[in-house]
């Protein structure tokens, strides 16, 4: 193995909430199929706190299209921190996540050159998936993920510094009694334009919440749709948009869709498009805060807040902190 | 400070009328009226408060015109201004927001930032000294969980940390129990020095009598009625305002 590929080297410490326990053993399989040039750098780090017997990392390369699979094998009562890194991979991706039951996958990508991923994550019990962007590509970036839910799943998008047009394209399926929490957060810079889509597929018996936050200096359109169907009975679905608007020319479409089909749903929407709190802000600025400062601070204190619930909230946020000033 | 002419409305509304007044510096002043007389519009208006519209007249600060200052000159400039109900910011640490109040006033000073260090050393010397538990207090969101009182005690501690020289208190005793009422007024009657001026708004001439007052402003209707010495409470004391 290459000192490239050995996961001790990227280990990000920060993302630990406690030392590394001494018995561990790494054993992966790397496939890479070349036929041109490497045309990603990508890392890839496993992270455990229990005795992990065995991981497996599957990288795969067909021949007319970039594709990727990761496979990490199952291991009961084993909780797991993934954290993949995608660098500067160029052209176009496809991966394939299968997640283990009870794993955490943080998917960091701030990519330069690549202009277009498409991603699924096939989930199994009580799965968090936290992805987090921070492109500079001056390129229409499109990302479009699958999700399919068997059981658990809570994602986490979080999308920082954008620096260009950015489009996604999330879809959920949900399996019978699946339960989804989805929650996003995107800060958009000026003149940014930012495309969301989200569209959450209930199956019977299927429960999704769904959080969007944004604080938009450019431009933001946003679409949710939940639908239900005919026979996705006893179904549960709720959406909370709020967009907080930080410049005057700043545009701000939102759509919340919920598409039903039945009359055996318990369904409920929110979406608002506000400024910050006056008073508060008016409360920094006589502390010395200007504007710029005030709308720093209050935009990290919505990304903290908004990862405040999350599992491994404290790790997450020094490492979003440090992803937002890289 | 002086303040001439000045007229202000909120909402189309005049609520100071052609006010006339001096903040002398090394003085605690009260200023005291009756509810809706223009009290919190004053602090505003010296603050700088956005939904103050200043229709006519000056305030003159250190030799400066303050209404020519954005809200943030004002406060780098000095002007603090402990409002009756602050803020309350989920997700913003003490440490962050403390951190970065004192290094904007550092930058200004021309000085390096506070090493973290440093800085986390005397937060938590703050907050034992103004009874938080310094550990919770660092961590804690702004005013996030706070009663009444903790959040006033907590203006009081930025008021040690960021070193103000023109402080306005907004009904900083409301909400406090006798013991922490106490405290505060011998925080305030130690911070006044020759180069520094307190305005304390209260409705409650007992916490005015604790403090070292020189100079008691009546305001009604939008205008001073009348200024005096700490003779003025008992005034108040025994027949209101309705007498000015």
């Amino acid at each position: 193995m290459s000192d490239k590929f050995n996961p001790l080297h990227y280990l990000d410490k920060r993302l630990l909430e406690e030392p590394i326990q001494e018995k561990r053993v790494f054993d992966w399989k790397t496939h890479l199929l070349k036929r041109k040039k490497e045309f990603f750098d990508f890392k890839f780090i496993v992270i455990n706190h229990n005795n992990i017997l065995h991981n497996e990392l599957l990288i795969q390369i067909q021949s007319n299209e970039q594709r990727t699979q990761f496979k990490i094998p199952e291991q009961p009562n084993v909780k797991n921190i993934f954290l993949l890194k995608i660098h500067d991979a160029e052209k176009e991706l496809k991966e394939f996540f299968y997640l283990p039951n009870n794993s955490i996958i943080v998917h960091e990508d701030i990519s330069i050159q690549k202009s277009k991923q498409d991603l699924n994550v096939i989930c199994n019990k009580e799965n968090e998936y936290y992805y987090l962007t921070n492109h500079l590509s001056p390129q229409l970036f499109f990302n479009k993920i699958e999700f399919k839910v068997a059981d658990k799943l809570k994602c986490f998008f979080i999308t920082l510094n954008n620096n260009q047009k950015h489009k996604n394209q999330i879809t959920h399926y949900l399996n019978p009694h699946s339960v989804l929490v989805h929650k996003n957060f995107s800060d958009i810079q000026k003149e940014q334009l930012q495309d969301d889509s989200i569209e959450v597929i209930h199956s019977k018996y299927s429960n999704s919440d769904i959080f969007y936050e944004s604080l938009n200096r450019g431009k933001i359109s946003t679409q949710i749709n939940s639908i239900i169907n005919r026979t996705s009975i006893k179904c549960s679905t709720k959406q909370s948009i709020k967009h907080i608007v930080l410049d005057k020319f700043a545009i701000t479409n939102s759509k919340p869709n919920l598409i039903i089909e039945n009359n055996n749903v318990d369904a409920s929407h929110g979406n608002s498009i506000g400024y910050f709190n006056s008073e508060d802000i008016f409360y920094l600025s006589q502390r010395g805060f200007t504007k710029e400062q005030i709308y720093s601070v209050l935009s990290d204190s919505k990304l903290i807040e908004f990862i405040s619930n999350t599992s491994i909230n404290k790790q997450l946020y020094f490492y979003i902190k440090g992803l937002k000033h890289k | 400070m002086k303040i001439e002419n000045l007229t202000v409305s909120k909402s189309n509304k005049i609520i100071l009328n052609n006010i006339n007044v001096s903040f002398e510096s090394g003085v605690i002043h009260a200023l005291m009226g009756p509810n809706g007389s223009g009290k919190t519009t004053l602090s505003y208006t010296i603050a700088g408060h956005p939904d103050c519209k200043v229709n006519s007249g000056s305030i003159i600060y250190n030799d400066k015109f303050l209404l020519n200052m954005e809200v943030h000159e004002r406060s780098i400039h000095g002007i603090f201004l402990a409002p009756q109900y602050p803020s309350v910011i989920e997700g913003l640490s003490h440490a962050a927001f403390l951190k970065e109040a004192i290094n904007i006033r550092r930058n200004y000073q021309n000085l390096e930032p506070l090493d973290e260090f440093e800085f986390l050393n005397l937060l938590k010397q703050k907050a034992n000294e103004f009874k938080f538990d310094s550990k919770e207090y660092i961590r804690n969101s702004l005013n996030s969980g706070y009663s009444g009182g903790e959040k006033k005690r907590n203006e009081i501690l930025q008021i040690s940390l960021l070193k103000p020289k023109f402080v306005i208190l907004d009904e900083i005793d409301s909400g406090l129990d006798i013991e922490s009422i106490k405290d505060i007024a011998q925080f305030i009657n130690n911070y006044i020095k020759p180069d520094v001026t307190i305005i304390v708004i209260s409705h409650n001439p007992d916490f005015i009598k604790l403090l070292q007052v020189q100079k008691v402003h009546i305001i009604k209707n939008g205008k001073i009625v009348k200024t005096g010495d700490k003779e003025l409470i008992k005034q108040i004391e025994n027949s209101g305002f309705g007498g000015f």
